[in-house]
């Protein structure tokens, strides 16, 4: 990019395009970001959706079994970071102290201590051994949301569980985004055989039974997030190959990119400088909606068991536990309501980010 | 189907020891494109299954030369195939049959990195000033593209080419800071033919450069070009529909039809005494005035 610089080093500079953040942003950009901004309803959800995504980000500060800051012997601990033994505090054991353990509460208060806990008290796998009803037991001062049948505070595990699948549902997008789209390019640039075989393969491939391999590869290793992804990319990069594709095989016959061609320009610049900006549009307006497609994607094989390794803080999970607890309605009801204002909000903002786009759409 | 074959690529490596073992040069050094009886054919899609697809013969035997120093223009009404022989001679279409030699070398038979290398010699400026170049980008970047692509130099000497060529064009170096939309059709022109100018090459295909700008803005475009001819010393091979062009641009004509030169001369012979019964039709066809 620094050519394009250039020639702002000497000459006079024309007062037209402003800097957001360091980037030189051309008029349309400041036209789609105002429309943007106009959308209330899109812009709203996205800023709560990335409010909600970095406080889950910090999701250890916010839930966690073990406190923030402990005041122990006139040393200040912080056992979120750092695992002290047992023995640290004056206990028996060398291993990793439980803090939520009452003998351990007792160590630091003799010495005139003091413990920081987070906000909630559990992390998304600690099992709350004093509930007042067993397991699973309804909402109360404790467990804000109650706990799922094996006692574990199901506010920790939204928590958690919502930063999952957001990282989950981010990365899928952004890999299969950059697959995807490298795919379309070349099918479209090239066009003819390229394109034909390549389309027939797609055809082929898409229709594989993602589902069935998913388990059948479930039996044979144990999936954990990477695994998931690596099995969802296999088949999630086609989502945006067809627009791509097609903003390609317009393009590559505009004037100006077979001018370049004439020029001597390389293929892969032409591609890059010349056609890539035309299929940004349409890309980027999928984005919000293939998050949403992967987010949902993960609860659902989360929901048959064939998901994240069994322990781990999931919604999927959390919804399954609600089928199979209808006299635990706050199960459901919280995997419920999270998953559909999440989705809500994602798909909000990818309509607000699609109307943006639009040129046939002003907004006062 | 398009120029840039991808299964052509793998040939490129070995490029270097291929172009080392050509022979020299066998013709007069001063030609600098050499056409050989160039045919071009198109298949359309297939109507029915049984029949073989019909077969469009857009250039069908075409053969000149063009001396350095020289403007050879083609003319012929629309659909004749001139366009399609510019694409050929600039090498973007495959050849059914024969040959295009570009001082000596015979580009479809080059490898394509090697191709794309040559380019920077003979360079093309196209019909419409307003699709040819990318909006998205300023004008000093529309007029680099060709030495950012084909040579290595440096952001300073790029800009100062860039300014250069501008300047010889008859456009201002505050217009580098400028986008495409804020200049007017002959303007825009001006910025293709910089563009094509500034690896300084020795052939210029021009398709139609006129053809898309007002009749007041035409003059100066033409007028352009030969000043530049002057100038450079660039060879020109200039298509058109438009008889008064070539005559004004040209010093050697052909007349094309269906696919073929149905003849061919000095201008002035040309449009004196035409001798085929289609260039006849060609000169009476163009509206005189009072007349």
């Amino acid at each position: 990019m620094s050519d394009a610089l250039a020639p702002n080093n000497a000459g006079p500079r024309r007062p037209k395009g402003r800097r957001i953040l360091g980037m030189r942003v051309t008029p349309l950009t400041i036209r789609r970001l105002h429309n943007f901004r106009k959308n209330g309803r899109g812009f709203w959800s996205m800023w709560i959706f990335v409010t909600l995504l970095v406080l889950t980000l910090f999701a250890e500060l916010i839930a966690n079994d073990r406190p923030l800051i402990v005041r122990f012997d006139n040393a200040l601990l912080f056992p979120v970071l750092t695992d002290y033994p047992e023995t640290r505090f004056g206990g028996e054991f060398e291993t990793a102290a439980d803090y939520r353990d009452p003998y351990v509460q007792e160590l630091i208060d003799e010495k005139g201590g003091w413990i920081v806990w987070p906000l909630i008290e559990f992390t998304f796998d600690t099992i709350n051994y004093n509930l007042p009803q067993p397991a699973p037991s309804p909402p109360s001062g404790t467990n804000w949301l109650g706990t799922d049948d094996q006692g574990r505070d199901v506010m920790a595990r939204l928590i958690y569980g919502f930063r999952i699948s957001v990282l989950f549902g981010l990365v899928l997008t952004a890999i299969s985004s950059v697959i995807g789209i490298l795919a379309g390019a070349v099918q479209g640039y090239f066009g003819g055989w390229t394109d034909l075989l390549f389309q027939r393969f797609i055809e082929i491939w898409s229709g594989m039974p993602t589902l069935f391999l998913l388990i059948i590869l479930a039996s044979i290793v144990t999936p954990n997030f990477w695994w998931l992804l690596g099995i969802l990319l296999l088949f999630s990069w086609m989502a945006l190959v067809g627009v791509v594709r097609a903003e390609f095989l317009r393009a590559r016959n505009f004037d100006y990119v077979r001018a370049a061609r004439a020029l001597g320009v390389r293929n892969s610049t032409i591609m890059l400088k010349h056609l890539l900006p035309n299929a940004m549009v349409a890309t980027i307006t999928f984005l919000p909606f293939n998050l949403a497609g992967a987010v949902t994607v993960l609860t659902s094989l989360d929901f048959l068991g064939f998901g994240l390794p069994p322990g781990s803080a999931s919604l999927g999970e959390l919804l399954a536990q609600g089928k199979a607890n209808l006299q635990a309605p706050w199960l459901g009801l919280t995997g419920f309501f999270t998953l559909s204002i999440m989705l809500t909000l994602v798909v909000f903002t990818g309509e607000a980010v699609r109307d943006a786009f639009d040129p046939r759409k002003t907004f006062a | 189907m398009t120029d840039s074959d991808p299964q052509a690529g793998a040939g490129g490596a070995d490029s270097t020891t291929v172009a080392v073992a050509k022979p020299a040069p066998v013709i007069d050094p001063s030609t600098v494109v050499a056409v050989h009886d160039v045919h071009k054919h198109y298949t359309l899609p297939r109507e029915t299954l049984w029949r073989d697809p019909t077969l469009v013969h857009a250039v069908n035997g075409v053969t000149f030369t063009i001396e350095k120093g020289g403007s050879f223009g083609v003319v012929g009404e629309s659909g004749c195939g001139k366009s399609t022989l510019a694409r050929c001679v600039m090498g973007l279409e495959t050849l059914t049959q024969g040959s295009v030699e570009f001082r000596g070398q015979n580009i479809h038979a080059l490898p394509v990195e090697e191709l794309r290398q040559l380019r920077r010699h003979f360079q093309m400026v196209f019909q419409d000033p307003f699709g040819s170049l990318d909006p998205r980008m300023k004008v000093a970047r529309i007029v680099a593209e060709p030495i950012e692509a084909l040579e290595d130099t440096k952001l300073d000497e790029r800009r100062a080419r860039v300014i250069e060529v501008l300047r010889a064009v008859g456009l201002k170096e505050s217009d580098t800071d400028k986008y495409p939309h804020e200049f007017s059709g002959g303007q825009r022109q001006r910025i293709a033919i910089a563009r094509a100018l500034i690896t300084r090459p020795a052939l210029i295909v021009a398709d139609e450069p006129v053809s898309a700008l007002d009749v007041s803005v035409q003059a100066q475009v033409l007028n352009l070009l030969q000043d530049l001819q002057d100038e450079f010393g660039v060879t020109y091979l200039l298509i058109s529909h438009d008889l008064a062009v070539v005559k004004f641009v040209c010093d050697e004509v052909a007349v094309m039809n269906e696919g073929v030169f149905v003849e061919r001369g000095p201008t002035e012979e040309i449009f004196a005494n035409p001798q085929h019964d289609y260039t006849k039709t060609l000169l009476a066809a163009v509206p005189q005035i009072g007349g």
